[in-house]
């Protein structure tokens, strides 16, 4: 499986969702609880009967296997799973991820994986300090992670990426740096950088709300976003989108279906799809989540929204927006049946006098000031298609959300 | 029933001394109401009274009292049965005109004064008050069962400063009844019956009016010579409007009609009035057919003091509030209201208020009668401008003064103010005062710990935060009085607040120069923290004319990015995006500025910080 076009859009992604981790860590709302062991086969039962319910008649591009912890399976339960999935994700697969953390993937796992397939191995780093480590409640140790680079190295993978937290507080702009250098050394052919963000309901959140922490200071924040970019340019990486780096040809195949808002088929607990105009999203728990094949097939959603082509231009303005590239003018018209020169013609002129947008022959792109003030951008784009004047949507409800189940 | 058997009294007293639980008292001992249908402060029915736990407005009830003289009673009256009218009045400040109502419809008062926490600053204003009408005084030192309660030196107190006789203080408990009785036979005994010619021609006291949502308009009233029967034709001297007296009768405390209500009786008339503002309270009530010779001197309307802009708040328009502040004002006359522009907030309403209690009690019935939003602009007082060719102008907001090289001067409200405070917060008092810009007048000794200081103030400063700032600086000890006094020229300057360099006329103010730049930077730095921040520097200023006194600066925003966007994520980020959005709409455009709404009301506070 050899990476092919990058930017090839045939096909549609998969995202395989495990909830298990060892620990929670205080900064993270995606859906993941401590490992419940007993019920690990029932999950990778569930998760094959859904994939099987489900898959279009698609061929697959990507797949994404994220969580959670995904190596926290037990080896035979992984292996069990992606075997599966590989068998029926089909041959035209070029990129197939799993997540790890640097203390979760044993040289038995790691083979587990280049054998049923996997090509490409992202690690929660996050820093290479333990004081920020400690912040983020993660459970690794700084010297975890070049141990399980390495290890993934001899287990064959040419596609490594770290995810990297900056933002951190108590994190120095040296610390920072000292950071990214080393992921630099390790040879990492991805990086993926994020501000630290404080979710609703996360212990952080509550922690900040306390005064137990104190966030970092907004300005050294954006240095430090500022840093990262150009840091990362002298080392060869590729920024593509707002927080990631490539090395050339080691773009994220699977997230950039994200960013085009193309489709994808998600399942797991709590996975979201969006296939055929509907966004939906699979039940959370996972207790129930490993049942609901004694159920009705329906039982397994609980939202489900049909995007209105409005709607749906929206969302894929913003998502490109994220890409360093921009919104491709040829792509958007084929994708929503909008040209965004004229749909966002305000939000245009708004942003790109204040210079946070450019418009080329092909794309219309955040400059490198609009990339720190994306939100501010993308505001102004929705604000665009929503006071929609008439003539260019007749009938058109901007978005309709029903919810099925809750 | 005859006039000797008639007692007409107000319960007075400072704020929270404890009248509406004296008057529960009272309607339980006389059987006005039942002890299942007994709750606290059963006269005080307005919501906003129940939950704030203070009295808003006067309350009346007529009781039946079976009197007997005690063997020992000095001056016994005539055993029998007594129509006893009562009057609950508020105690805080801003309702004194509702107390001086209240006193011309009675011969004697209940004073009441809490015996832990002693004569305190309404006690005395109000205590003058029914000096001045020449009212019975009776001494009631209530609150004895507390376990700090010094009953004995407080009547001594209360000899020495009103020159009430201390042995004729009757020591209660509204909370037990202990002393009610004693109360009772003091109000017969002591109270003077009524005076008036029951054969004369009809003539009676419109001392207050309340709107009843099934019957119109209740007049209160008091006769004081003649007769009103059911179906009377009357006439309102004043208003020169004429009624048919549909029903009348008193209040027990619900109201109950009777045939005839007759010289001495105190009462409500109901009459097809349509609104409360068809009758001027202190007219007077006589028959159509056979007039009274002379009206009654009425009252002094009460005055609005304390002023401010009300505007629609989000999701609330203009004809939206206009239409719930009439709805209000058609039950309350207390306040007015005039229709006013904005560049900053559109069409509102200048509003003037009692006092700033009742300024956030009418927004607080406003919101909530109406569920609308309010934004309130800094409350300010009215100001006398002198224009250069001397003709002087009342202005009601600093947004209305004039060009100031049209401006001759300004002069300012004072009031006279009296602040009761224990003598070891003097030197704190005095120290403030000095920086509120008070006028020193004199100290009057209550006892040997406790005096009164007498200050004349611009009401500006009471207004601000002199109030509050004296609370504190004497942990909540002290407590004060005020009524105005007139007009004094001062050194005033109208105060701009830029904002990117525009000046935003809702946020202006008139200060005295002295002032100006601490209030200046007061009103900034808060402002600053309600501003988010724009993509540019946002410079706010405080300026006297063109001279700016003060000045912060909102950085601009760096940075404003959602780290991390994949599938799952893709509906709820643009539903957030498209919440702050909505949030930025609500704001309001000042050039290129969005001040959100809430700017607006926090330069209200004036708390430090
Ligand atoms: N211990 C004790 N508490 C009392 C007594 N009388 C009143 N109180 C309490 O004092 C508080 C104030 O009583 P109110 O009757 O509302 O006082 P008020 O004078 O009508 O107050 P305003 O109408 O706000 O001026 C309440 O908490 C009463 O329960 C008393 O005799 N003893
Ligand atoms: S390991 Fe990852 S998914 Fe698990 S709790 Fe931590 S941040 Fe969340
Ligand atoms: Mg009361």
């Amino acid at each position: 499986m050899a990476n092919t076009n990058e930017n090839s859009t045939i096909g549609i992604g998969w995202y395989v969702h495990l909830p298990f981790c060892r620990t929670k860590c205080g900064y993270c709302d995606f859906y993941s609880l401590p490992t419940v062991s007993s019920l690990i086969p029932d999950l990778v039962r569930a998760i094959v009967g859904e994939i099987d319910l489900r898959m279009p008649n698609r061929p697959v591009r990507t797949i994404f296997v994220g969580g959670g912890t995904p190596t926290e399976l037990p080896a035979e339960n992984l292996d069990e799973l992606l075997e599966a999935i590989g068998r029926m994700a089909g041959a035209a697969v070029s990129e197939w991820t799993v997540e790890a953390n640097p203390s979760s993937a044993s040289d038995l796992k790691l083979d587990v994986l280049r054998r049923r397939g996997v090509n490409r191995i992202s690690f929660g780093a996050q820093s290479f300090f333990p004081e920020d480590l400690a912040v983020l409640e993660r459970i690794h140790d700084p010297s975890h992670i070049p141990e399980s680079i390495d290890a993934a190295r001899r287990a064959g993978f040419d596609n490594v990426n770290l995810d990297l937290i900056y933002g951190i507080p108590g994190q120095s702009m040296q610390r920072w740096r000292e950071s990214l250098a080393r992921a630099i050394d390790l040879g990492t052919d991805h990086l993926s950088c994020y501000s630290l963000m404080y979710e609703t309901g996360t212990a952080l959140t509550k922690f900040r709300d306390q005064g137990r922490v104190t966030p970092c200071d907004e300005s050294l924040e954006a240095d430090m976003f500022e840093a990262t970019i150009d840091v990362l340019a002298n080392a060869g990486y590729v920024q593509y989108e707002i927080s990631n780096f490539a090395k050339p040809g080691r773009r994220c195949e699977a997230n950039l279906i994200y960013w085009r808002n193309e489709e994808y088929l998600g399942v797991g607990p709590s996975a979201v799809s969006y296939l055929d105009g509907l966004r939906r999203k699979n039940i959370v728990d996972v207790r129930k989540y490993v049942n609901w094949m004694a159920g009705q097939p329906d039982d397994l959603v609980v939202e489900s929204e049909s995007l209105t082509p409005m709607a749906r231009a929206a969302e894929t303005a913003i998502q490109m927006l994220r890409l360093i590239e921009g919104i491709d003018r040829t792509h958007f018209i084929a994708a929503t049946g909008f040209d965004p020169i004229s749909l966002f013609a305000d939000a245009l002129s708004e942003t790109t006098t204040a210079g946070l947008v450019e418009i080329t022959p092909t794309h219309i792109r955040l400059t490198r000031r609009g990339l720190l003030l994306s939100n501010y951008v993308m505001r102004a784009f929705l604000s665009a298609v929503e006071d929609e004047n008439p003539t260019r949507a007749p009938t058109q409800q901007f978005v309709t959300l029903q919810i099925e189940k809750t | 029933m005859e006039l000797h058997q008639i007692r007409n009294f107000s319960i007075i007293a400072h704020i929270d001394h404890g009248k509406s639980t004296l008057a529960d008292r009272l309607l339980l001992t006389c059987g006005a109401i039942t002890q299942r249908e007994f709750r606290n402060q059963i006269l005080d029915d307005m919501d906003l009274e129940r939950e704030m736990g203070i009295t808003i407005k006067a309350n009346r009830c007529t009781l039946d009292y079976q009197y007997k003289p005690a063997a020992d009673a000095k001056r016994p009256a005539k055993a029998g049965k007594y129509l006893l009218n009562l009057i609950d009045t508020p105690g805080h400040v801003d309702f004194h005109y509702e107390v001086s109502r209240a006193l011309a419809a009675c011969e004697g008062v209940l004073l009441l004064v809490d015996a832990a926490q002693g004569i305190e600053a309404q006690t005395l204003a109000n205590a003058y008050k029914a000096v001045e009408s020449g009212l019975e005084i009776i001494v009631v030192i209530n609150k004895i069962d507390l376990p700090a309660a010094r009953p004995e030196d407080v009547a001594i107190e209360l000899e020495q400063v009103l020159g009430l006789p201390a042995h004729e203080a009757i020591f209660a408990s509204a909370k037990t009844g202990v002393g009610v009785n004693e109360i009772l036979a003091a109000i017969i005994e002591r109270i003077p019956a009524p005076v008036g010619n029951p054969n004369g021609e009809l003539k009676a006291l419109i001392y207050d009016a309340k709107v009843d949502v099934h019957r119109g308009i209740a007049c209160h009233m008091r006769i004081i010579d003649g007769e009103l029967k059911r179906g009377d034709r009357i006439r309102l001297m004043a208003a020169g409007q004429t009624y048919v007296a549909n029903d009348i009768g008193v209040f027990r405390p619900k109201i109950t009609s009777l045939q005839s209500l007759k010289s001495g009786q105190v009462g409500y008339l109901f009459g097809g009035i349509k609104t409360i503002h068809d009758v001027n309270i202190g007219d007077t009530i006589t028959l159509d057919a056979h007039p009274c010779a002379e009206a009654l001197p009425g009252y002094q309307p009460p005055q609005q003091m304390v002023f401010c802009d009300f505007y629609p708040g989000p999701g609330t328009t203009s004809p939206e509030l206009r239409e719930s502040m009439e709805q209000l004002w058609l039950n309350d006359s207390s306040f007015n209201f005039a229709p006013v522009a904005s560049s900053a907030l559109g069409t509102g309403f200048r509003c003037g208020f009692l006092g700033l209690l009742h300024m956030k009690i009418i927004q607080e019935r406003l919101e909530r009668e109406s569920d609308i939003d309010v934004v309130q602009t800094a409350p300010t007082v009215a100001f006398e401008v002198v224009l250069k060719g001397g003709q002087v102008k009342m202005i009601e907001s600093p947004a209305e003064l004039p060009n100031m090289d049209k401006v001759e001067a300004i002069r300012e409200p004072y009031v006279k103010s009296e602040i009761i405070v224990p003598t070891k917060y003097i030197g704190a008092v005095m120290q403030l005062s000095e920086e509120r810009r008070g006028r020193y007048k004199r100290t009057d000794y209550l006892s040997a710990d406790r005096v009164v200081l007498v200050y004349d103030f611009p009401m500006a400063e009471v207004i601000y935060d002199y109030f509050d700032r004296l609370k504190s600086v004497t942990s909540g000890y002290a407590t004060m009085d005020y009524e105005m006094i007139g007009f004094r020229e001062d050194d005033l300057v109208k105060l701009n607040i830029l904002v990117n360099g525009a000046p935003v006329d809702a946020l202006g103010l008139i200060v005295h120069r002295s002032r100006a730049e601490y209030r200046g930077r007061k009103l900034i730095a808060r402002l600053r923290k309600e501003i988010d921040r724009h993509l540019f520097d946002v410079p706010i200023q405080a300026a006297i004319g063109s001279r700016v006194v003060a000045r912060e600066t909102i950085k601009a925003l760096r940075k404003d990015v959602t780290a991390k966007c994949y599938g799952g994520d893709v509906s709820r980020k643009r539903k957030l995006l498209e919440k702050q959005k909505e949030g930025k709409k609500r704001m309001k455009q000042i050039g290129s500025v969005s001040i959100p709404q809430s700017a607006f009301m926090a330069v209200l506070d004036s708390s430090d910080g």
